[in-house]
């Protein structure tokens, strides 16, 4: 594991801080599973929308792409009180106890403190347009979804542990080719943005046949 | 090289289906990119009210289906708030669409949609109140030059600035239909009736009936026989309520309509004398292809499970709806 600068890891934790207001303000939940994917997932459209959202290392785990990083990082703003986990009696998939993970009124304030930054305001904007295609998923159904994203797939051909590329090149690369496709057989010049949905729906039309 | 582009065949075969999938998106999803273009929305939102929309019927039982009106939010849009209050929530919570059941029908109040994908409750205002729903929703789209939804048990529309952009039924959406009817207009056909009678059209097939109507060249019925013993008095098509044209339409046989905009005639069986035309799916299609090699008309078919065919001179003109063809 490529261990992350101290300033990168502040930031994350930040970022994740901001993620979890974004989730409160669109009335989402969300719990240790889907925090992963809903963070991988923003990561992937932020690359394409040329935004980087965080730097913690995503490997490939049984339920899809996963990141000790960012699990240390909610570790963090729960012991700092930014965060309240709530432990439920259901299980999730993966065996362990399931926690809710809720943003707290010091996690909130802190929250709207990072947003008067620049930086963390352009992430926000990202994470919002994020949560829109992922925030109302249960975690089954996002961990599926992530099945169908192409980095993550091509890790996975490579097995269990392997770190997925941070720099998302097929998903890069397929969403050229969504532009390509629009301007050469449709007379259609697509946005970063537009060409990106249509690089979701990719996905969850590949996510599907998983 | 593309950036990311990777050589091995694996990659090329994910681009070659990508490429398919992609074709397909486009085809489906251009109009909601267009839209959201027109309007300055964001797109993943507006997918999100397509796809609420799309699992609507499975959001109540079968007895219990919701209607709801939705208004895009726009800069200078100002809507009073509804009667009813409820804490903003995200179109994607199809159960607090279906907690409110039909209170936000489209006719006193509809849901506003910000850009965020939260829905509010908001007034309609008085000055866009109509008889039905859609009505109301389609009227509140063209006075604010809006976009706006109305959803209903079985069939939902989209209206961009007070325009029918598309409807969904039976799990498709359908393109308004967009006929050249120039052509027809240097026969003498009046553009306008043509496409009153596609309304009409449209209107039957929303409400899976079949039709019969033929627009003549002729002042007079010709060739025809009613089906039933019912007299008709001649009268002109616009000053018959669009309830009772349906009711007229809806009886066996065609309506028979004179390119000056005249009804001459209901419930007519049209009588042809060649055996041409028999390719087509049933006996209005085929009737409707030999009376028009025979008579200078158009006639508009209408299935009862929504296609629409338009034929002349004995051949299928145009079709609209075929998505619809089980």
């Amino acid at each position: 594991m490529v261990e992350r600068e101290p300033s990168k890891t502040m930031s994350d934790q930040i970022t994740l801080l901001v993620l979890l207001k974004a989730l409160k303000d669109l009335g989402f939940e969300t719990r240790r599973l889907k925090l992963e994917k809903l963070v991988y997932f923003a990561n992937m459209l932020g690359r394409l929308l040329g935004e980087k959202i965080t730097n913690q290392e995503f490997f490939v785990w049984k339920y899809g792409p996963f990141s000790k990083q960012l699990y240390a990082d909610v570790e963090v703003l729960v012991a700092r009180d930014f965060v309240k986990a709530t432990e439920l009696d259901t299980y999730e998939e993966a065996d362990e106890k399931s926690f809710e993970y809720t943003i707290t009124k010091a996690g909130l304030a802190a929250a709207e403190k990072a947003l008067q930054d620049s930086e963390f305001k352009s992430k926000y904007d990202v994470i919002l347009r994020s949560l829109q295609a992922t925030g109302n998923l249960s975690a089954a159904q996002i961990k599926k979804l992530s099945y169908g994203e192409l980095d993550f797939k091509d890790a996975r051909a490579k097995g269990k542990t392997t770190v997925i590329n941070p720099d998302f090149p097929h998903s890069v690369r397929m969403t050229n080719l969504a532009k390509e496709v629009a301007d050469r057989d449709f007379g259609m010049k697509l946005s970063d943005e537009e060409a990106s949905f249509l690089y979701l729906k990719l996905v969850e039309a590949l996510s599907a046949s998983e | 090289m593309r950036e990311g582009s990777l050589t091995s065949n694996s990659s090329k075969m994910d681009e070659e289906f990508g490429e398919l999938l992609y074709k397909r998106f486009l085809k489906d999803y251009r109009w909601l990119i267009e839209l959201a273009r027109l309007h300055s929305f964001p797109l993943l939102v507006l997918d999100q009210v397509v796809k609420t929309i799309e699992k609507s019927p499975h959001m109540t039982s079968e007895k219990e289906r919701i209607s709801f009106g939705l208004i895009v939010d726009k800069p200078g849009l100002s809507l009073a708030p509804a009667d009813i209050k409820v804490d903003p929530f995200h179109i994607s919570k199809t159960s607090r669409l279906a907690d409110l059941k039909n209170a936000v029908g489209g006719v006193h109040s509809c849901y506003l949609l910000d850009k965020l994908g939260m829905l509010t409750v908001v007034k309609v205002p008085d000055d866009c109140k109509k008889e039905t729903a859609p009505q109301t929703v389609q009227e509140i789209s063209t006075k604010s030059q809006t976009l706006a939804f109305h959803m209903d048990i079985d069939i939902a529309r989209a209206y961009s600035n007070g325009n029918i952009v598309r409807t969904w039924r039976k799990g498709v959406w359908l393109e308004s239909p967009h006929l050249p009817f120039d052509e027809l207009a240097k026969e003498g056909y009046p553009e306008a009736l043509l496409s009153k009678v596609v309304r009409l059209c449209v209107d039957m097939s929303e409400l899976q009936k079949s039709t019969t109507l033929v627009v003549q060249k002729g002042d007079s019925i010709e060739s025809c026989h009613p089906f039933r013993e019912i007299q008709f008095n001649e009268c002109e098509f616009d000053s018959i309520p669009r309830s009772q044209l349906i009711g007229y339409a809806d009886m066996d046989g065609a309506v028979i309509i004179t390119k000056k905009g005249w009804v001459l005639g209901i419930a007519q069986m049209l009588i042809s004398h060649r055996e041409i035309g028999n390719g087509f799916e049933g006996a209005r299609h085929t009737s409707a292809s030999r009376y028009s090699a025979e008579h200078e008309c158009v006639i508009f078919v209408v299935s009862q499970d929504g296609p629409i065919s338009i034929f002349r001179g004995g051949t299928l003109w145009a079709r609209l709806f075929s998505e619809l063809k089980p």
